[in-house]
């Protein structure tokens, strides 16, 4: 039986499927009205008067004059371009040295310029020929960038997940490390990490890149699973069809198959990335290759592999130590 | 490690879905724009167009007795901060990364003590086999029960689930399709020969 039933409700009825919609459709949603919240909260409000409009505007003016102070006193973040090669633009026009980039400008060179940026005290970025990108955000609490085409490289000293960079691909999140992130014309970017570690994420997926490998992402898909580069090159090309080729399963499966005989020890780590990644079926004897590399520790066992259980007491065998993730955790970066 | 690791989800705009057409984008922009200039219709709108959605991912990460009220939250947050968001166009992906925050958040927070939470014991069958479903969904690796969610219990194709969350249509039936077989083998029913 295909899956069309399921995919799109079309073909014939898969019996499962159909009770479950029925058993399930109890919980569906079923309120159509937003409730909007009193108009004195609301930031939609209807025909304000004259006296609310200038008592709004005198607040707003005083909000802006406490913003400014405070980043006066707290020192705003700046990007300044702190050496050139070639001609460089900023929205068109030839950047300088010791030039500011800022929120919403593009930045970009030719294939006979670079640029070198400092980020005050939070890290330097070197822009490679040929690049595009914009700034994003510049607070202390937040830095994003989105690269559109062309590479950069990093090395970032602020805390874990202050330094976001925006691919088409992901989202590279630095952990306090130094790294090459290039985004070619088709959206592929590549992460090479070689100081501390980067975490890739893009919707469901999530890949954390140590120092020393690297990482490719793709639009629409997600980062894949880290590998070393002194990997064999078999290996990697395999790797690949395992990450990206999602339309042929067959494919993918033989795939593997090269990944898990071409994998050293050192590739435990891409092993353990492709659990999630991997159909079912092959996670049992994804399982069975990791452990002789990496032999389990106690209470994971193959079973756990196969029902998609948390691995993590695998993952601390490796001996890579752990991401820092800053003081706060997690960034709380504003929706 | 990459297991345990909270998500960072708090992305300001997620990136636009590559398969949703220039007509929705369209359409949800100019929504959006309305809205920032103060029409409640607009953000009504909006609200109707992607209430499902968000209800749908709620459901796969919270309580069934919550989904409503975070479904509220979630709403609120956008309309307070749909100023920030730069690109009117992402809006399906902004929204999305406020639910699955407003989720997480939900787990951090402490919440009643199990005794003052839904007694299951005087459910009738229909209703404790709809709910073991529905645990099972969201027991499910985390991939697998937003999409089956949003198809099994909220009734979206899978062709809309891609427009709406900005996965590709080929990502969003590989999900349904693993996470049906999980689900299958967790529910205890066998899967049907391919």
């Amino acid at each position: 039986m295909n899956d069309d039933y399921l995919w799109d409700g079309s073909g014939t009825p898969d019996p499962e499927v159909e009770q479950l919609e029925k058993q399930l459709g109890r919980f569906q949603y079923t309120q159509p009205k937003f409730e909007f919240p009193v108009a004195a909260t609301s930031p939609l409000y209807t025909r304000p008067s004259r006296k609310r409009l200038w008592l709004a505007a005198a607040a707003v003016a005083m909000l802006l004059g406490g913003i400014l102070l405070m980043r006066e006193l707290t020192g705003r973040v700046e990007w300044t371009i702190t050496g050139v090669q070639g001609s460089p633009r900023i929205d068109g026009k030839i950047a300088a040295r010791n030039q500011t980039w800022k929120i919403g400008e593009r930045l970009e060179t030719d294939a006979a310029s670079r640029v070198q940026l400092q980020v005050d005290d939070l890290g330097q970025v070197e822009v490679g020929p040929n690049a595009r990108l914009e700034l994003m955000q510049a607070s202390v609490t937040q830095q994003q960038i989105r690269l559109l085409r062309g590479t950069i490289r990093a090395k970032v000293t602020a805390p874990p997940y202050v330094f976001l960079v925006r691919t088409p691909g992901a989202y590279a999140m630095d952990m306090g490390c130094a790294y090459t992130l290039q985004v070619t014309d088709g959206g592929v970017s590549i992460l090479r990490v070689s100081v501390g570690w980067v975490d890739l994420q893009h919707g469901f997926l999530q890949s954390l890149v140590p120092a020393g490998a690297a990482a490719e992402s793709r639009p629409g898909i997600g980062p894949g699973a880290p590998y070393f580069e002194d990997a064999s090159e078999q290996f990697r090309e395999a790797l690949e069809t395992v990450n990206f080729g999602a339309e042929n399963s067959q494919a993918r499966s033989e795939a593997l198959t090269i990944v898990l005989a071409d994998a050293r020890p050192r590739d435990a780590y891409t092993l353990l990335n492709l659990f999630r990644r991997v159909d079912p079926e092959d996670r049992g004897r994804l399982y069975d290759r990791l452990a002789l590399l990496l032999p389990p520790p106690a209470g994971v066992t193959r079973q756990n592999a196969v029902d998609g259980d948390d691995l993590s007491p695998w993952w601390d065998k490796l001996g890579l130590g752990h991401p820092k993730k800053g003081q706060h955790g997690p960034p709380r970066i504003e929706e | 490690m990459v297991a345990t690791l909270d998500r960072v989800l708090l992305i300001r705009e997620a990136p636009m879905p590559a398969n949703h057409s220039m007509g929705d984008f369209s359409q949800d922009a100019q929504l959006v724009l309305a809205a920032r200039g103060g029409d409640r219709a607009a953000f009504g709108e909006l609200y109707e167009r992607f209430g499902r959605m968000v209800h749908g991912v709620m459901l796969a990460h919270v309580p069934y007795a919550e989904v409503d009220d975070l479904v509220q939250d979630v709403f609120l947050i956008a309309l307070r901060r749909l100023d920030s968001l730069r690109e009117p166009v992402a809006f399906a992906g902004w929204l999305l990364a406020i639910a699955r925050n407003r989720a997480n958040d939900f787990h951090r927070r402490p919440r009643p003590s199990e005794e003052f939470q839904e007694v299951s014991g005087n459910k009738d069958p229909d209703e404790h086999e709809a709910q073991a479903a529905l645990a099972a969904i969201q027991s499910l690796p985390e991939a697998y029960r937003e999409t089956l969610s949003l198809r099994l219990v909220e009734g979206m194709t899978g062709p809309e689930i891609a427009a709406r969350t900005g996965l590709t249509p080929a990502s969003v039936r590989v999900n349904l399709h693993r996470g049906m077989k999980q689900l299958r083998e967790k529910l205890g029913k066998s899967a049907p020969h391919e």
